[in-house]
């Protein structure tokens, strides 16, 4: 019996390209339906329940990913994508596949092979151990800017230029190293939480970046007067509750 | 002349300010330019040593004091005595209900001591020649009817190690302190006479002192933008000018601020005479000059470290030793004394070597250490900027061209037209960006070309979900800008835009010239930017190009609603 199929991808002549190829495996594929975007296609998976699937990655409103996470019901999924990242490798399991994108008739042959030889059985299960794979392995994408609104107009301020940041009551005060200071609604804790390693707790009302740090002076009682690489040269007095923060961070 | 009741508290100010003189000027002359919360230490430690001793000596004094009638009182003089090492001589005078009696005691290093005491009539009325006396020891007794001094200005006071003194001039009394002496004595006003006000210090005031002085004086030494240093750093660029005028700046400053405490005190009873002010910038100028040729010029060389750090102490204690010896010849013999003694002039240089040792040890640790970090970082900044700028010259994400490849692969079966068409956009785009070794700046016609078929193919792609258009005027297209700038804001716009749009998506990019800036406008219908922490977001490259190719001329804005847009603007240059 054919496996009932569906492809999913944002764009046309890739759907068309994995139709016209799948046309020499009609006794294993039967392609019945397609969809743009992942919404149509949660719609269409609930609705028709297909066996299998072919699934872009990257789709506007839902991607791939998102929508596996959303399925009720979990067909056999393979993948269609153009990253060629060596964290696909990990996609290779049992119930999954991938095709890289220009897709290939040869490449599309032997997913056609393996996909008679699977079990259906633990289908679920092993998608979801994949889910969680796949999580770990998207890259992390590193924050690299902030962005702050001033009347109707968005600033983006890039953490690169970013010397530190000062709490009082209601704010969080951005220093920058040329622009000046700017205004945001996020906590320290957030920030602290969000930003990357060069960013370091130090007080209760500062964050520092590190790499604008140009002296730590200790004082009396294990305390540090940090000394910043701004036009004031900024001293903060750290907190002895982030002492430990600062003994990590700056390798003391 | 400064002779009060604590004469020793206004040398140990003057004393202070020399110390001063030297610190400051010299170790912000050198020290690690952000580098000032170990100075400012150690001066505090200082000088509240100074003012410690300073508080000690004065508070002995004050308890001398003489609240009432029959207590001793000091009368202080200032005399030449001739060649000999004779240096305070102190008399103390109780006043009985008829009589005085005048105590001398004996303050030199000498061992041999003659006295004259002549009361009005010129009649000698003692006369001591003693052999063998100590320091401290009380050589005479006068007992004197009050009657006796109806006119103190007439009383003169000889002193002699061994012969009489040419003139009588040096050994008259100039002072007599309190008051209820000059009553009980009956002094009529005199030119000769100043009054010292009995002045005994207390905590609180040795705190008020203590903050005229340091307050100031550790605002000063900061090196922020506001500090003198930088001040004057702005005004003068020869260095070696720039440290001269800031050891006087300084000096002038600690001399105010000395003198201003010394009046808010009640201890400057007259102006210190000129000579006094020149000595101490003498003292200021001429060994830290000496330091920073040994610092700045002959030893250049860090490795020499302990080198220099020895010739500094030797220098200064030198160099203090000779002006303790020229001031001892120009100035006033007693200035000279009372404010710099040998001792003093050693204890100093050793001190302030030491200090600048302290000072120079930890800055030249922390300069290796930054030095080696700091290659550290230049080496790899000089890696990353030359890669770089290979890599933001052509950013045109592999992602695309598979997708637009994998587009092709389709479309051959289909429309040939369109497949021709679209490998050709394909080709001239990837020459665009291959090319490398062309200018780093590229008329706006061709970054509107470069958009433009980027945009043709992924048209092509997403079909009818992709609109766009350009809103610009022929004027701007030679217009130079750094090389693909405009691709990576429609490529952000379709990949944050319209791409998270599934009913489709409209692109328009507006360039203006305004007066002399450029703005360049792209618009989408997607959703609104987001307000908070964000990754990458496409223009990271954007601001690393225009960083190396516009620095500091460029800026770039969002907008959100119905006109949501990211603009760019360039300044200058058009």
């Amino acid at each position: 019996m054919a496996f009932k199929s569906i492809i999913i991808d944002d764009e046309a002549h890739a759907r068309n390209r994995i139709k016209r190829l799948l046309l020499n495996y009609t006794d294993v594929i039967e392609v019945i339906s397609e969809a743009s975007n992942g919404l149509e296609a949660f719609e269409l998976i609930e609705l028709h329940k297909p066996d299998l699937i072919f699934l872009d990655i990257q789709m506007p409103g839902l991607d791939g990913f998102e929508l596996i996470k959303k399925l009720k019901f979990l067909p056999i999924i393979i993948f269609t994508t153009a990253f060629d990242q060596f964290a696909l490798k990990a996609f290779e399991t049992n119930t999954i596949d991938y095709l890289v994108k220009p897709i290939e008739a040869e490449r599309l042959d032997l997913t056609i092979q393996k996909l008679q030889r699977l079990k259906k059985d633990d289908q679920a299960e092993n998608i979801r151990n994949f889910l969680q794979l796949a999580e770990k392995l998207k890259p992390q994408k590193e924050l690299t800017s902030l962005s702050v609104k001033i009347g109707d107009k968005i600033l983006l301020i890039r953490l690169s230029e970013i010397v530190f940041f000062e709490a009082d009551e209601k704010y969080v005060t951005i220093h920058t190293y040329e622009r000046g200071n700017y205004l945001t609604d996020l906590s320290l804790k957030t920030l602290e939480e969000k930003l990357p390693a060069n960013f370091v707790r130090v007080q209760r009302a500062f964050i520092v970046n590190k790499n604008y740090v140009v002296e730590l002076n200790k004082q009396f009682g294990g305390k540090y007067i940090i000394v910043m690489n701004n036009k004031d040269c900024t001293r903060i007095v750290s907190g002895s509750t982030y002492k430990e923060n600062l003994i990590r961070y700056f390798d003391l | 002349m400064f002779v009060g009741k604590e004469p020793e508290f206004v040398i140990f100010l003057l004393q202070v300010s020399i110390f001063v003189n030297y610190f400051g000027p010299i170790s912000s002359m050198l020290g690690l330019q952000k580098k000032t919360k170990m100075k400012k230490l150690i001066v505090l430690i200082v000088f509240s040593f100074f003012l410690l001793n300073g508080y000690n000596q004065s508070k002995t004094k004050a308890n001398d004091s003489l609240p009432a009638t029959n207590q001793p009182i000091d009368i202080g003089f200032e005399g030449n005595f001739t060649a000999s090492d004779l240096q305070i001589n102190r008399l103390t005078a109780i006043l009985d209900k008829d009589q005085v009696v005048f105590t001398l005691t004996y303050h030199s290093q000498k061992d041999r001591f003659l006295a004259f005491f002549t009361p009005p009539d010129g009649d000698i009325l003692k006369y001591i020649n003693w052999n063998g006396i100590k320091k401290n020891d009380t050589i005479a007794t006068f007992h004197l009817a009050k009657n006796d001094f109806q006119s103190v200005d007439n009383i003169t006071m000889r002193f002699s190690t061994n012969k009489k003194p040419e003139s009588d001039r040096n050994f008259i009394f100039l002072e007599i302190y309190e008051p209820t002496v000059k009553k009980i004595l009956g002094i009529s006003g005199n030119k000769h006479m100043i009054f010292a006000k009995n002045f005994p210090l207390s905590p609180i005031l040795m705190i008020i002192i203590a903050f005229c002085l340091l307050v100031p004086l550790v605002l000063f030494m900061g090196n922020k933008a506001n500090s003198y240093s930088s001040f004057i750093e702005k005004w003068i660029k020869n260095k070696w000018l720039t440290f001269n005028v800031k050891v006087v700046f300084f000096s002038i400053a600690i001399m105010l601020i000395i003198l201003l405490s010394l009046f808010i005190t009640g201890h400057l009873l007259k102006p210190l005479p000129v000579n006094v002010y020149l000595y101490l910038l003498l003292i200021s100028v001429f060994p830290a000059n000496l330091v920073y040729l040994i610092e700045n010029v002959f030893f250049k060389n860090r490795k020499m470290f302990w080198l220099r750090q020895y010739l500094n102490l030797v220098f200064i204690t030198i160099g203090l030793y000779i002006i303790y010896k020229v001031c001892n010849e120009m100035t006033d013999k007693m200035i000279a004394r009372e404010i710099i003694s040998l001792e003093y002039v050693i204890f100093c240089g050793i001190l302030v070597g030491f200090v600048r040792l302290i000072n120079n040890y930890i800055s030249y640790q922390k300069i290796v250490l930054l030095k080696e970090k700091e290659l550290e970082i230049s080496r790899l900044n000089e890696l990353k900027v030359r890669s770089d700028l290979n890599a933001l010259q052509s950013k045109i994400n592999p992602h695309f061209l598979y997708n637009a490849l994998n587009s092709i692969a389709e479309l051959c079966w289909k429309d040939a037209r369109k497949t021709e068409q679209m490998a050709l956009s394909l080709s001239k785009l990837f020459r665009y960006s291959i090319n490398k070794e062309e200018n780093d700046f590229n008329p706006l016609k061709n970054e509107i070309e470069i958009v433009s078929l980027y945009l043709s193919i992924e048209k092509e792609r997403l079909g009818d979900n992709l609109n766009y258009q350009f809103d610009y005027s022929k004027e701007i297209e030679n217009i130079l800008i750094p090389k693909f700038t405009l691709q990576p804001l429609i490529e952000n716009a379709i990949k944050h835009g319209i791409a998270k749009n599934p009913n489709g998506g409209h692109i328009k990019l507006t360039i203006t010239k305004m007066k002399n800036q450029l703005e360049i406008k792209v618009y989408d219908n997607g959703p609104d930017f987001p307000v908070n922490l964000m990754s990458g977001y496409g223009l990271q490259s954007i601001y690393d190009k225009l960083d190396i190719f516009y620095p500091k001329r460029y800026s770039i804005e969002l907008h959100n609603g119905i006109e949501k847009n990211i603009t760019l603007i360039l300044k200058d240059g058009f």
